[in-house]
C-alpha cells in the first residue's frame, strides 16, 4: 500500500513539481562507468544535490533529533558505521550492519534483502523505521516546512515547498553522487601496471581465479546486484535471518543477501550482512571454507583450499586495491 | 582390470606447440588458435607453468576435425519454417547465384522484393573461402574489408576492380586480425589484432591512403583485456567504439580516442557480449544489441555516448539484433525473429528516443550487417550451402540405403548439428549456431511430426555434445559457463531451466555426459588424454567412480541395458584405432572392431535400440575425406558396411527407436555472399 501511494506521489509530482536548475552530471572517477542510470524524472541539478546532502547531514529527520543519515553512514568509514548492527534512536538495535552507500547509484535492488526497487524508495524507509529514525512522513514533512531554510532549499531545488517525493528525490540525487572510484585496481586495470603490489595482483589473480570471488562480485561496482546464500545466517541448523526470503516468498532465497560491493572495503568492517566477521583475514577463513553450509547455500560458494600465501595475497589485495577516490556531492 | 595404467610406449606422439598441432591440421597458427577459441578443438595446456605451454594429441585432433561443423557453414536459408516447396525455390537460386561473375551479372540477378516498391536485394560479391564476415562496407560502397583467415591477414576488397589489397602481414607467429572497420571518410581501417605472443587483442589503425601495405599504428593495448573488438567510427572520427572482454570474461561497451588510445568506458556487462554496435549519424548514440533476462533473447538499446541515458529501442521475446542506422538517422534498423522469420526491421527515432512500433521492412534477411553505406544501402552478408542434419533409412540386413537422404530441419539450414533422437522417437534435438563471427547457440527441439520447433538458449557461453536422458524429460549436454568453466550440465526440454551436474577444476576436461536409465547416475569422460578415464558419477552422493582409464579413448556411448559402455580407443602403439567394449561394473574390456592406418575410426559409436550391435564411422585415409559407416556385432559376427547415401558424414551418429533410421552431418562446404538491400529507405519514408 506504502510502495502504491508513493508511486501515485512520484506521478504527482512529475506533473506538479518540476525541477528547478540546470541539469547536471555526476562527476564519474576511473573505473566506472560513464553510464549511470538516473531516473529521468530525478536527473542531477545542483540545487537538489546541495538540498540532499544536507538532509543526509541533519538529525532534523529523527524523532530525537538525535540521528542523520549520516549517523549510521558516516563518511569518513566509507558510509558505514563500523558496528555489527545498526543503533537507532534512542539506542534501539538494529538486526543488520549499514552498508556502505558508495555507488549505490548503480544499484539496482535496496537494502540487504532488496526489497526496494529505487533509491527514491529506499531512502524513506530509515526515517520510518522504529529502530531507526522513527518517524512518520508527515511528521517528517511537519519539521521541514516549519524550518525557514529547508523550505527556501525545497524551492530552489524543486519549485515547490517541502514534500515526500521532494524529499526522497533529494535525497537520491545526493546519494548518487557518493562514488568510489581511482582505486590502484583502477589504475592497474587501465593500465599502470605498478599501480598493485606483486602480493596484489597475486591476489586479484586468486580473487578471479580460485577464490571464485568474481561469481558475485563482479564488474567496476564488485558487486553483481542479485542475492546469494553464502551461510552467514545458517547457525546451529537454523536460520538466524530469512535474508531475500522475506520479500521473495521462494525458498531457495532462504539466507540470501545481496552482494556487497567490495569498493571502499578497507574501511567497511565489520563485515557480512551481520557485521559478524571483523576482518578481511576472518572473510577470507570464511570462504576457504566454503562458508556455512546448509540446504539452500549457492552453488558457487564450496571449498576453496587456499594456501595461508594465497589468503594473505586475498586478503592484501581487498586491503590495498579497492580503496581509492570517495568523492560525494560533486556534479559537473 | 577396470584400471589400466597408461603405458608410455603406447603413448601417441603428442604435438608440442601450436606449430605442430597447425602444422598436423595443415593450416596456419591463427587458424587453429581460432579453432581452439571458437570451436573447442581439443588443445590442452601445461597449467602449472607460468606461461602456459599447449599440447594436443593426433587422435583427439582427427576426431574433432572428422566432426567439426565449419563455421563458415551457416545459412543457406533464414526463413522459419520453410516450407519444402519454398526451400527448393530458394536453394534454386542460390545454386544459380553461387558462381562468381561480373558484375553487370549480379544486377541482372537483383531480386524485386515484393511489396516494396522499388526496394531490390541483390549479390555483390562472393568471399573467398577463407573470408568471414567480420569487417564493413566503405561509406561509398566501393570497398568490404574481412579478415582472411587463409592468410590472418586484414584485406580491403575493392568491388570495381576485383582488387584486394593487403593491410597487414602477418608473420605466422599465431598474429591474426578480425573484426575491422573502414571509417567514414575512407581513409583508414581500423582493426582488431590478436597477438599469440600475448595471448590478447589489440585495437590497430592503418592508412587506405596510397597503394602497398600500409603502416599500422598501435591505438590500444591493455594487460588487462584479452580482446577489443572493434565496431564502428564515431562519425567526426575522433572516436572508435569497441567492446572489451576482461581478463574475467566480463564485457565492456567502451569508446577509444583516435587521437590517444584513451578508452573510456560507457558501460559494462557482466559477461553478455553485445553481436553488433553502431554510432547514430549525429555521433551522440550508440545502438547495440545485448542479451537480456534468463532467456537469454537480445534486444537492442540506444545509449548516450556521454553516459547520460540508456532507453530500450527494441524489445520483446525473440532474438533481436543490431544491423545499423539509416544515414539520417531518423531509422534504426535491426534483424528480428518478432514476425515468425528474421526479418529486417526498423523504428523510428527522435532524440534518441523510439517512436512508434517498430515496422517490418524485409521479411527474411541474415543478421549479419556489414553496414550501410552513405547512400542508405544495407550491406549484409549471406550463407549458401547444405552441411546440415540428414537422415537416412536404411535396410540393416542388406545395409542399404531405403529412399532418399533427407533433411529433416529446414530453417537455419548449414546451422544445425549434433541430432539426437528423444527415447520416444517424436522429438529430434539439435544444436544450431546462427553467426559466423560470434557465438549464438541455440538449442532446438524439433517435435518430428510436426516439423515445430522448440528453442533455448541457456546461459553458457558454450555448449555441445547434447543427449536425451532415458526418461525424455530433459537432456544433458556438455559446457562451458560464461565464466569458462567447463562441466555437464542438465536442460529441462519444456522449461529450458539450465541445471550444472558436475563442473569440472581447470584442465579437467568434463565430456560427453550421459544419463543411466533410471536417473540416478551419470557417465562422462574426464582428463587430458595422457590421464583419460571414463567415469560414473552418482547423483545423490556427488562420488565418482573410474571405469577405465587409457591415454586415448573416443565418447562414451551407454547401451540401453546400461551394462557396456562402448567407446574408440587409439592404440598409438600398434598404429590402430579399436572399438571397445566396456563393462561398466569392472572387468576387461572386449575389442569389436580395429583397424590400421591410414584406415581410423571416429570417436563416436552409436548403439542400435536392441543391443546387438553398434554403429561407428570408419574414415578411409589421412584426410578423412572418405568414410563408411559400419555395423558391429557386440556378440561377435562380421561387421559389414551400411550405405547411408552421403558422399561424406560426420559428426555423432544416432538411431532412431525403431532401428531403421539414422542421422548424422552430411552434405557440401557453404559458399560466402556479400548481398545489398537497395532503396528500403525511400519505401520507409512513404509509410510514414
Amino acid at each position: 500500500m506504502r510502495r502504491l501511494l508513493f508511486g501515485t506521489l512520484l506521478v504527482s509530482a512529475s506533473l506538479f513539481a518540476g525541477a528547478q536548475g540546470e541539469s547536471r552530471r555526476a562527476d564519474i572517477p576511473l573505473g566506472l562507468d560513464l553510464y549511470m542510470p538516473v531516473p529521468e524524472d530525478n536527473r542531477f541539478t545542483a540545487e537538489k544535490v546541495a538540498l540532499g546532502k544536507r538532509l543526509f547531514f541533519d538529525p532534523v529527520l529523527s524523532r530525537d533529533r538525535s540521528l542523520a543519515c549520516a549517523s549510521c553512514h558516516v563518511p569518513s568509514r566509507a558510509f558505514t558505521d563500523g558496528r555489527a548492527v545498526a543503533i537507532g534512536v534512542f539506542g534501539r538495535q538494529g538486526t543488520r550492519s549499514a552498508p556502505t552507500l558508495v555507488n549505490r547509484g548503480y544499484g539496482a535492488a535496496f537494502f540487504w534483502d532488496g526489497r526496494m526497487p529505487t533509491l527514491e524508495q529506499q531512502v524513506l524507509q530509515p526515517i520510518q523505521n522504529p529502530d531507526e529514525m522513527d518517524m512518520t512522513l508527515d511528521e517528517a514533512l511537519a519539521r521541514l516546512r516549519d524550518h525557514p531554510d529547508y523550505s527556501e532549499q525545497f524551492r530552489a531545488a524543486f519549485g515547490a515547498e517541502a514534500s515526500v517525493e521532494g524529499l526522497a528525490r533529494a535525497l537520491a540525487a545526493y546519494l548518487r553522487t557518493i562514488l568510489s572510484g581511482d582505486a590502484p585496481v583502477d589504475r592497474y586495470m587501465n593500465g599502470d601496471r605498478e599501480a598493485l603490489s606483486a602480493q596484489a595482483r597475486q591476489g586479484l589473480n586468486i580473487f578471479r581465479g580460485k577464490g571464485n570471488c568474481t561469481a558475485c562480485h563482479v564488474g567496476p561496482t564488485f558487486t553483481d546486484e542479485r542475492f546469494h546464500n553464502t551461510g552467514v545466517a545458517w547457525r546451529d541448523g537454523q536460520w538466524l535471518d530469512p535474508g531475500r526470503y522475506a520479500v521473495s516468498g521462494g525458498a531457495a532465497d532462504r539466507g540470501a543477501f545481496k552482494t556487497p560491493t567490495l569498493r571502499q572495503i578497507a574501511r567497511t568492517a565489520p563485515y557480512m550482512h551481520d557485521g559478524s566477521l571483523a576482518s578481511l583475514a576472518d572473510v577470507v577463513e570464511f570462504y576457504d571454507r566454503g562458508g556455512n553450509s546448509n540446504p539452500h547455500i549457492d552453488s558457487e560458494v564450496r571449498v576453496l583450499r587456499l594456501s595461508d600465501d594465497e589468503k594473505k595475497a586475498l586478503a592484501g589485495f581487498l586491503l590495498e586495491a579497492l580503496s581509492g577516490d570517495l568523492r560525494e556531492g560533486q556534479l559537473r | 582390470m577396470t584400471n589400466d595404467e597408461p603405458n608410455p610406449r603406447n603413448e601417441e606422439i603428442r604435438l608440442d606447440s601450436w606449430k605442430a598441432i597447425a602444422a598436423h591440421l595443415k593450416r596456419d597458427v591463427r587458424t587453429v588458435r581460432r579453432w581452439e577459441k571458437l570451436e573447442g578443438l581439443p588443445v590442452h595446456r601445461h597449467l602449472h607453468q607460468a606461461q602456459s605451454t599447449v599440447y594436443a594429441y593426433p587422435s583427439e585432433i582427427n576426431a574433432w576435425s572428422a566432426t567439426r561443423q565449419p563455421r563458415r557453414e551457416e545459412v543457406a536459408a533464414w526463413r522459419r519454417p520453410i516450407p519444402a516447396l519454398a526451400f527448393a525455390a530458394v536453394l534454386m537460386l542460390s545454386l544459380l547465384l553461387v558462381a562468381d561473375a561480373p558484375y553487370s551479372t549480379y544486377a541482372a540477378a537483383a531480386q524485386r522484393v515484393p511489396g516494396q516498391s522499388g526496394m531490390t536485394s541483390r549479390r555483390v560479391w562472393t568471399l573467398p573461402q577463407d573470408g568471414t564476415f567480420d569487417g564493413t562496407i566503405s561509406a561509398d560502397g566501393r570497398f568490404l574489408s574481412y579478415p582472411d583467415t587463409a592468410t590472418d591477414n586484414l584485406v580491403v576488397h575493392e568491388f570495381a576492380t576485383g582488387r584486394d589489397r593487403l593491410i597487414t602481414n602477418a608473420a605466422g607467429n599465431g598474429d591474426y586480425a578480425f573484426r575491422s572497420l573502414i571509417s567514414r571518410n575512407g581513409k583508414q581501417v581500423a582493426y582488431s589484432w590478436y597477438r599469440g605472443d600475448t595471448g590478447r587483442g589489440e585495437l590497430r589503425v592503418a592508412s587506405l591512403e596510397g597503394t602497398g601495405l600500409p603502416q599500422s599504428q598501435l591505438l590500444f593495448a591493455n594487460e588487462d583485456v584479452t580482446d577489443v573488438k572493434a565496431f564502428d567510427w564515431s562519425p567526426d572520427g575522433n572516436w572508435i567504439a569497441v567492446q572489451l572482454e576482461r581478463k574475467d570474461r566480463t564485457g565492456q561497451i567502451g569508446l577509444i580516442s583516435v587521437r590517444d588510445g584513451s578508452l573510456r568506458v560507457l558501460k559494462s556487462a557482466e559477461w553478455r557480449y553485445i553481436f553488433e554496435l553502431y554510432f547514430s549519424p549525429d555521433g551522440q548514440y550508440l545502438a547495440f544489441d545485448l542479451p537480456v533476462g534468463d532467456n537469454q533473447q537480445r534486444d537492442v538499446f540506444i545509449l548516450a555516448v556521454d553516459g547520460s541515458g540508456e532507453i530500450p529501442a527494441a524489445m520483446g521475446p525473440t532474438q533481436d539484433s543490431m544491423m545499423g542506422w539509416s544515414p539520417d538517422g531518423k531509422h534504426l534498423l535491426f534483424a528480428s525473429e518478432r514476425g515468425g522469420t528474421v526479418g529486417l526491421w526498423a523504428v523510428t527515432i527522435a532524440d534518441g528516443r523510439p517512436q512508434g512500433p517498430p515496422e517490418l521492412i524485409k521479411s527474411d534477411i541474415t543478421p549479419h550487417s556489414q553496414g550501410l553505406s552513405a547512400s542508405g544501402s544495407l550491406y549484409y552478408g549471406v550463407l549458401l550451402g547444405g552441411r546440415d542434419i540428414h537422415v537416412a533409412s536404411v535396410d540393416l540386413e542388406t545395409g542399404k540405403l531405403v529412399g532418399e537422404l533427407v533433411r529433416p530441419v529446414q530453417s537455419f539450414v548449414g546451422s544445425n548439428a549434433q541430432p539426437d533422437w528423444s527415447p520416444d522417437g517424436k522429438y529430434l534435438a539439435y544444436i544450431s549456431n546462427r553467426r559466423q563471427t560470434s557465438i549464438d547457440r541455440v538449442l532446438a527441439i524439433q517435435f518430428v511430426e510436426t516439423g515445430q520447433v522448440r528453442e533455448f538458449r541457456p546461459k553458457l557461453s558454450n555448449f555441445q555434445r547434447l543427449r536425451w536422458a532415458p526418461d525424455g524429460r530433459s537432456l544433458l549436454f556438455q559446457g562451458t559457463d560464461r565464466k569458462g568453466r567447463q562441466g555437464a550440465y542438465r536442460i529441462d526440454a519444456q522449461t529450458g531451466e539450465v541445471r550444472a551436474i558436475a563442473v569440472s577444476e581447470p584442465g579437467g576436461g568434463l565430456s560427453w555426459p550421459q544419463s543411466s536409465q533410471d536417473g540416478r547416475k551419470v557417465y562422462y569422460r574426464k582428463g587430458a588424454p595422457d590421464s583419460m578415464s571414463l567415469v560414473e558419477r552418482d547423483l545423490a552422493s556427488g562420488n565418482e567412480r573410474e571405469i577405465i582409464r587409457r591415454n586415448s579413448l573416443g565418447a562414451p556411448s551407454l547401451s540401453s541395458d546400461g551394462r557396456f559402455i562402448a567407446t574408440t580407443y587409439n592404440d598409438g602403439a600398434t598404429k590402430s584405432s579399436v572399438v571397445l567394449l566396456i563393462p561398466v561394473s569392472g572387468g576387461e574390456p572386449r575389442e569389436l572392431l580395429r583397424v590400421s592406418q591410414p584406415q581410423s575410426l571416429d570417436q563416436f559409436v552409436a548403439w542400435m535400440p536392441d543391443g546387438r550391435a553398434v554403429l561407428v564411422n570408419k574414415s578411409l585415409n589421412e584426410s578423412g575425406d572418405q568414410r563408411e559407416l559400419w555395423l558391429v556385432p557386440t556378440a561377435g559376427g562380421q561387421p559389414r558396411k551400411i550405405d547411408i547415401g552421403a558422399a561424406w558424414f560426420g559428426g555423432p551418429i544416432k538411431v532412431h527407436p525403431d532401428g531403421r533410421q539414422i542421422t548424422f552431418m552430411a552434405g557440401e562446404n557453404n559458399s560466402k555472399e556479400l548481398w545489398v538491400l537497395e532503396n528500403f529507405l525511400p519505401a520507409l519514408k512513404a509509410a510514414k
